[in-house]
């Protein structure tokens, strides 16, 4: 590796890789798959050690290749490799990856192509000029660029591609599934914990601050050290939300940190969820759980202050669809599109008076006058603690 | 547009639109029964229920055919308090489009992998992590 390639291909501040779409025929396998062959070509050794290294990481993997279906079946044998997007076809690479991009719900950005061919290589490049495009050589040598070392390894990261497949599975049945989300949740048999966080659980956070987007009201990510500092401080609240169901356990999806202060004024400071919970009622109860929870305590208001950009529309959905209003006069600059990253700074702001949102049956929350930061002495009857 | 919209539109183009927004909720939501939401019926809460993601999936989808970015333009989501007043956002903005001049909408991203991939180059979309 030189030096200048590293600089080139691994810039400062560019996104953590998140997913690598594998080329089979010489990138994968030591040779070219044969269609009708009895024998084929071994796994690339080096390939193979490249994919167990990654995944450790919490790296996902996925094929696209010009080749049979039964090409990636053999290569996931051949590499002991799990892919959990697989594009198999005759038409463009990019419109490939574009597909696998889709499927993940992960941006161009964070992702990397690697392909022995030059020609695919380029075409990927030219159409997905986000993409890191890198040959199987490339490849073994960025294992060291810190675009595929993230700082901490959480073991929702280590069973990511686990998580994934169970998310296809639940998919699949989703679609068999006739009634409403909510009938669809219960069948699920759908859990979701809200835990005060614990010193354990910051390295969790952290990559879920780093990594989440379309549910990010901070617009950055929050450091370890500042997240340690916050749990368990006075006037502060930090939990983190938990989340399983029949198909899996997805384990912390999301986490928040709430400060109340003198006023009677709850704000919430960092809002997020991973996006691989959505549709799942995470979000939902987690508003609801905050509202019901400032309104118990008596606070006057409760403001979430984020920053909105072009990718966190999700996040604004689910605060409208929670009730909550921008405050005074703030608006959008009108008929431009939101920038992808920083953006306004808006408060938002839910009113306590009238209705209160509906807690989810499927939801546990924490309880009990003795929980560090619970609000009032009411906060928590009538539910119990999570067990875990 | 807010009171008894589905009975009677004022508009052509409204009533147009009004049918293209419920099969658009039905494939999003995989509802069928929603191709008969009533027009003045709230999206969010009880009811329609609208949460983020089928809504993230609605914007995107009427980005992608009308040329209209309601989140960029519209802080509050107030467009989506029901279905007759998301048509009336869309016909205020996009009146050619929404008419049926699609040929010339901005493609900017819908559900489609295709189409959601332009999102992602241009890098202005919910595109997830």
């Amino acid at each position: 590796m030189t030096p200048a390639r590293q600089q080139d291909a691994s810039p400062a501040g560019r996104t953590t890789i998140k997913c690598v779409a594998w080329d089979i025929d010489n990138t994968l396998l030591a040779g070219t798959f044969i269609e009708s062959g009895a024998r084929q070509p071994p796994a690339d050794p080096e390939m193979v050690a490249v994919l167990a290294a990654l995944g450790e990481r919490g790296v996902l993997h996925a094929i696209a290749s010009r080749n049979p279906p039964a090409a990636a079946s053999y290569a996931a044998q051949a590499t002991g490799g799990q892919f959990v997007a697989v594009e198999s076809g005759w038409g463009r690479k990019s419109a490939a990856i574009g597909r696998i991009l889709a499927e993940l719900d992960i941006a161009a950005d964070a992702l990397a192509f690697v392909d022995d061919d030059p020609y695919e290589r380029a075409e990927v490049s030219f159409a997905l000029p986000d993409v890191l495009v890198l040959s199987p050589e490339d490849m073994t040598d960025a294992l060291d660029w810190p675009v595929f070392s993230p700082d901490v390894v959480t073991d929702e990261a280590r069973r990511r591609s686990e998580l994934y497949l169970d998310k296809r599975r639940r998919q699949e049945a989703e679609r068999e599934f006739g009634g409403s989300r909510d009938d669809f949740l219960r069948y699920c048999r759908t859990e979701i914990s809200i835990v005060a966080a614990a010193e354990a659980d910051v390295p969790r956070l952290h990559e879920l601050s780093v990594r989440t987007r379309q549910f990010n009201s901070a617009g950055q990510g929050a450091t370890e050290a500042a997240l340690r500092a916050m749990i368990g401080a006075p006037g502060r609240e930090v939990v983190t939300v938990r989340l399983r169901d029949r198909f899996g356990d997805d384990g912390i999806v999301g986490g928040c940190v709430t400060e109340h202060d003198a006023d009677g004024r709850w704000t919430v400071r960092l809002l997020m969820m991973s996006c691989r919970a959505m549709g799942r009622g995470v979000i939902d109860a987690l508003l609801a759980w905050l509202i019901r929870s400032a309104a118990d305590s008596g606070a006057g208001a409760l403001e979430a202050p984020s920053v909105l950009n072009a990718r966190n529309v999700p996040l604004r959905l689910a605060l409208a669809a929670a009730g909550f209003r921008a405050a005074d006069g703030a608006a959008l600059p009108g008929d431009r599109d939101l920038p992808a990253a920083g953006g306004q700074r808006v408060v938002f702001r839910r009113s306590l008076d009238g209705p209160l949102p509906e807690l989810p049956g499927w939801l546990t929350r924490p309880a009990g006058p003795d929980e560090p930061g619970q609000p009032g002495p009411a906060g928590g009857s009538g539910v119990h603690r999570d067990p875990r | 547009m807010s009171q008894g919209s589905q009975a009677q539109p004022a508009d052509p183009g409204c009533t147009v639109i009004l049918a293209e927004l419920r099969q658009i909720l039905a494939d999003v939501t995989r509802r069928p029964e929603l191709l008969d939401a009533r027009a003045d019926a709230p999206l969010f809460g009880t009811g329609i229920g609208l949460d983020s993601l089928a809504g993230t999936l609605l914007l995107r989808e009427i980005t992608h055919r009308y040329g209209v970015d309601v989140a960029a333009e519209d802080i509050n989501l107030d467009a989506l308090v029901s279905l007759a007043t998301l048509a009336d956002f869309i016909l205020a903005r996009s009146p050619g489009r929404a008419m049926g001049e699609r040929a010339s909408a901005r493609r900017t991203g819908h559900e489609h992998p295709q189409d959601r991939l332009r999102g992602h180059d241009r890098d202005q979309h919910p595109a997830g992590h």
